[in-house]
């Protein structure tokens, strides 16, 4: 058995993804990963997104929620099944 | 006999994949239709990293299911295709890489003489920073305006500041190494950071077998080491302890992958890198 943390991030609530970035810089166990999910060729991306993509390493320490300036966050434990 | 790791059994011809002259060319890239693929490749990093490594996350956290996808990941990056047919898009086909030391990368970035500079894509990514230490070569520099923001410029550079760049970024502790951007061209100089990277985290931290070990591994030789521990926080893959009991430092063989930055920084020049083909155990151990 093995406890983890699971991580959650609202798309709705985040603004200026791409500028803010500071849960990306607190991370010490670089979770998350910023892309552009809609690009086209030759064309700077619009629309930006974070993805809490490696959150089968957060070791929560809650760094992001208090970094993020409008609540996106979610960190809670969660206790796997055996 | 030299042993060959499988890059270079596939594609090198006798050598090493990255001694060989064509895997740098522009003209011979161009030739087998390699330059829609490097196009599609920044775009595609770009864009889909992050959705693949969330759900290869999500799955690895379920001990039931990594090993299945470990072996399904290993099967899919080191397909080799046959050159004839051209590339695939499917990401990441035949699409491997290798951590070199600091003397191998400058062979490359000489063999190839057209180094670029741009802004990592990792670090962008996954740390929000900008930082450039990405050197690629020929084609790859070429088509690297296709990576990301409007206020990325890519840079030419000329073979002596790329080898400059090199010693400082080895200085600051980063990880050598070098992606088939497809395999088996050798065209993605990168200067590594762990937990930033994104090919070295799955590696090292998940066991996807994308980057393979170098062809050297380090050696500690008792008699000279001092026990300064200047070594141990260079390493980045936890190869090197430190024992209290008869104050040297010591290697882990099994764990080491090779890329010489301990041997760099030791004042008493008391680790050598060893070829992993003298070592029966080690042999095939990538």
């Amino acid at each position: 058995m093995q406890n983890y943390y699971k991580v959650e991030w609202n798309n709705d609530k985040c603004e200026n993804a791409n500028e803010c970035v500071r849960c990306l810089r607190v991370c010490p166990q670089a979770v998350f990963a910023l892309y552009a999910p809609n690009r086209e060729e030759g064309v700077p991306p619009t629309e930006y997104v974070i993805s809490p993509a490696m959150q089968m390493f957060c070791n929560g320490c809650n760094a992001c929620i208090e970094a993020c300036p409008n609540d996106a966050l979610k960190v809670y434990p969660k206790i796997q099944a055996q | 006999m030299t042993v060959m790791c499988k890059i270079c059994t596939a594609h090198g011809a006798g050598k090493k994949w990255f001694e060989v002259k064509r895997h740098v060319e522009v003209k011979y890239a161009k030739e087998m239709g390699f330059e829609p693929w490097e196009k599609d490749h920044w775009h595609y990093v770009h864009q889909q990293y992050a959705q693949l490594a969330a759900q290869a996350g999500d799955s690895m956290a379920n001990p039931a299911m990594a090993d299945t996808i470990r072996k399904m990941m290993d099967d899919m990056i080191f397909q080799i295709h046959p050159l004839e047919q051209g590339v695939t898009f499917t990401f990441p086909q035949g699409h491997g890489a290798q951590v070199l030391t600091r003397e191998e990368i400058e062979g490359v970035i000489k063999l190839s003489g057209e180094p670029y500079l741009v802004e990592c894509l990792c670090r962008k990514m996954i740390n929000g920073a900008n930082d450039r230490c990405c050197i690629p070569l020929g084609l790859h520099g070429e088509t690297a305006e296709m990576f990301p923001s409007k206020d990325e410029k890519v840079e030419r550079i000329s073979v002596d500041e790329a080898i400059a760049l090199t010693r400082q970024f080895n200085q600051q502790g980063r990880v050598h190494t070098l992606a088939g951007t497809p395999l088996p061209m050798a065209m993605a100089v990168c200067n590594c950071e762990l937990p930033y990277c994104i090919a070295l985290r799955p590696r090292v931290d998940m066991g996807f077998k994308y980057i393979i070990r170098s062809h050297w591994v380090a050696k500690v030789d008792v008699d000279k080491c001092s026990g300064c521990r200047e070594c141990l926080s260079r390493c980045q893959f936890g190869a090197v302890t430190f024992s209290n009991a008869t104050e040297r430092a010591n290697v882990d063989m099994w764990k080491c992958y090779g890329c010489g930055l301990c041997k760099e920084t030791c004042p008493e020049n008391a680790i050598k890198l060893i070829q992993r083909e003298s070592l029966p155990a080690l042999k095939d151990w990538w």
